[in-house]
């Protein structure tokens, strides 16, 4: 803390504490394949959330990322996402549906990742913002990409819950036994 | 709570080198990041990597670069390296910032997915993922550049991150 405070005064950035990078919470789809999940009663006391996922899919499709339950059109989104080759190779969208609201791609075919920052989750002052990282190679095919999602309606509330419900673009697809979803606090 | 983000080991070159390798690298995390700061003694390198010392064509990529023009899509297949960089590749005098997360580095039921972003602010920058097509839990890592060295000056740092 004091390091911080001089590092302040002096202009530079004081390194972050390692200790400030805490687990808070982890689910992990074990048995039946489930569409939705949620992580609950996150705690006020970080200042950034980052979700780690790693995950496959029994039907490859676009994956919503949900700040207190919110819904499809309560966010728009911009993203920008390569597959590899050909015409078109690089989509961006902006939107409250299709290529413009969804935070992450994953795929039947092989697993993949993503890592999701919430920032300044817990301010009460500012409206809400996702950053996304995200992506699935299969030898041949794949996605890679990055977005950041404005969730309006969530407001100036304060994040409490952070999920993903792949029904909300009326897919079936589901998230396949051993996805694993790990929410991190940062101080 | 528990702290869940820890370095593992650093290295920081003090002369070139043709590669950085992390070994005996532990099992009792759940992701790790590599975070590489490198310079190159050549231009035109890219940042390759390649893991348990397997040399056969088990990787593949599907990347996404920019350069300040245009915004393009590549992929790589059967390839015998992970490609972490692009636009974003090092350059003699201008930095690659190269953050590398490797999800679920060391169960040994699926194959192993490594996510990266590279940013050369002279250059360009990327976003990849790569795909080890084994089933064998990460134990070492080898960073490398396509040609020429790593050069001096270069740091590349391991981290494990611990869910709950």
């Amino acid at each position: 803390m004091i390091a911080n405070q001089i590092a302040g005064l002096m202009g530079v950035s004081a390194p972050i504490a390692l200790t400030d990078y805490e687990s808070i919470s982890t689910y992990t789809v074990s048995g039946a394949s489930v569409s939705s999940f949620t992580l609950g009663s996150i705690p006020s006391t970080y200042k950034h959330l980052q979700l780690r996922c790693f995950v496959k899919l029994d039907a490859g499709t676009w994956i919503p990322f949900q700040l207190n339950g919110d819904t499809q059109s309560q966010r728009t989104t911009h993203n920008m996402r390569g597959i590899g080759s050909g015409s078109g190779n690089v989509s961006t969208g902006l939107g409250s549906t299709g290529d413009g609201n969804f935070a992450c791609v994953a795929d039947v075919s092989q697993w993949g990742s993503m890592i999701i920052d919430v920032l300044d989750y817990a301010n009460t002052n500012k409206n809400k913002t996702t950053r996304t990282y995200y992506g699935f190679d299969n030898n041949g095919s794949g996605s890679v990409g990055i977005g950041s999602v404005l969730h309006y309606t969530v407001g100036t509330a304060a994040v409490t819950s952070v999920g993903m419900d792949i029904t909300q673009y009326g897919s079936g697809a589901k998230f396949v036994a051993g996805s694993t979803f790990a929410l991190y606090g940062i101080k | 709570m528990p702290a869940t983000y820890e370095p593992i080991t650093s290295t920081t070159l003090t002369s070139a080198q043709a590669d950085i390798t992390f070994s005996a690298i532990s099992g009792s995390y759940t992701d790790l990041r590599l975070v590489f700061e490198g310079l190159a003694v050549s231009a035109g390198v890219d940042i390759y990597c390649q893991v348990n010392g397997d040399t056969a064509s088990n990787y593949s990529h599907t990347r996404l670069t920019g350069n300040g023009t245009s915004a393009t899509s590549s992929r790589g297949s059967s390839l015998a390296f992970m490609r972490f960089s692009d636009g974003g590749s090092p350059q003699t005098g201008n930095t690659s910032l190269t953050k590398v997360d490797f999800m679920n580095y060391s169960n040994t039921t699926t194959f192993k997915t490594a996510i990266n972003r590279a940013d050369n602010a002279n250059r360009g920058l990327d976003a990849v993922v790569n795909l080890w097509r084994s089933t064998a839990a990460i134990t070492s890592i080898k960073l490398y550049l396509s040609s020429g060295n790593i050069a001096s000056g270069a740091i590349a740092t391991l981290y494990g991150i611990k869910a709950a």
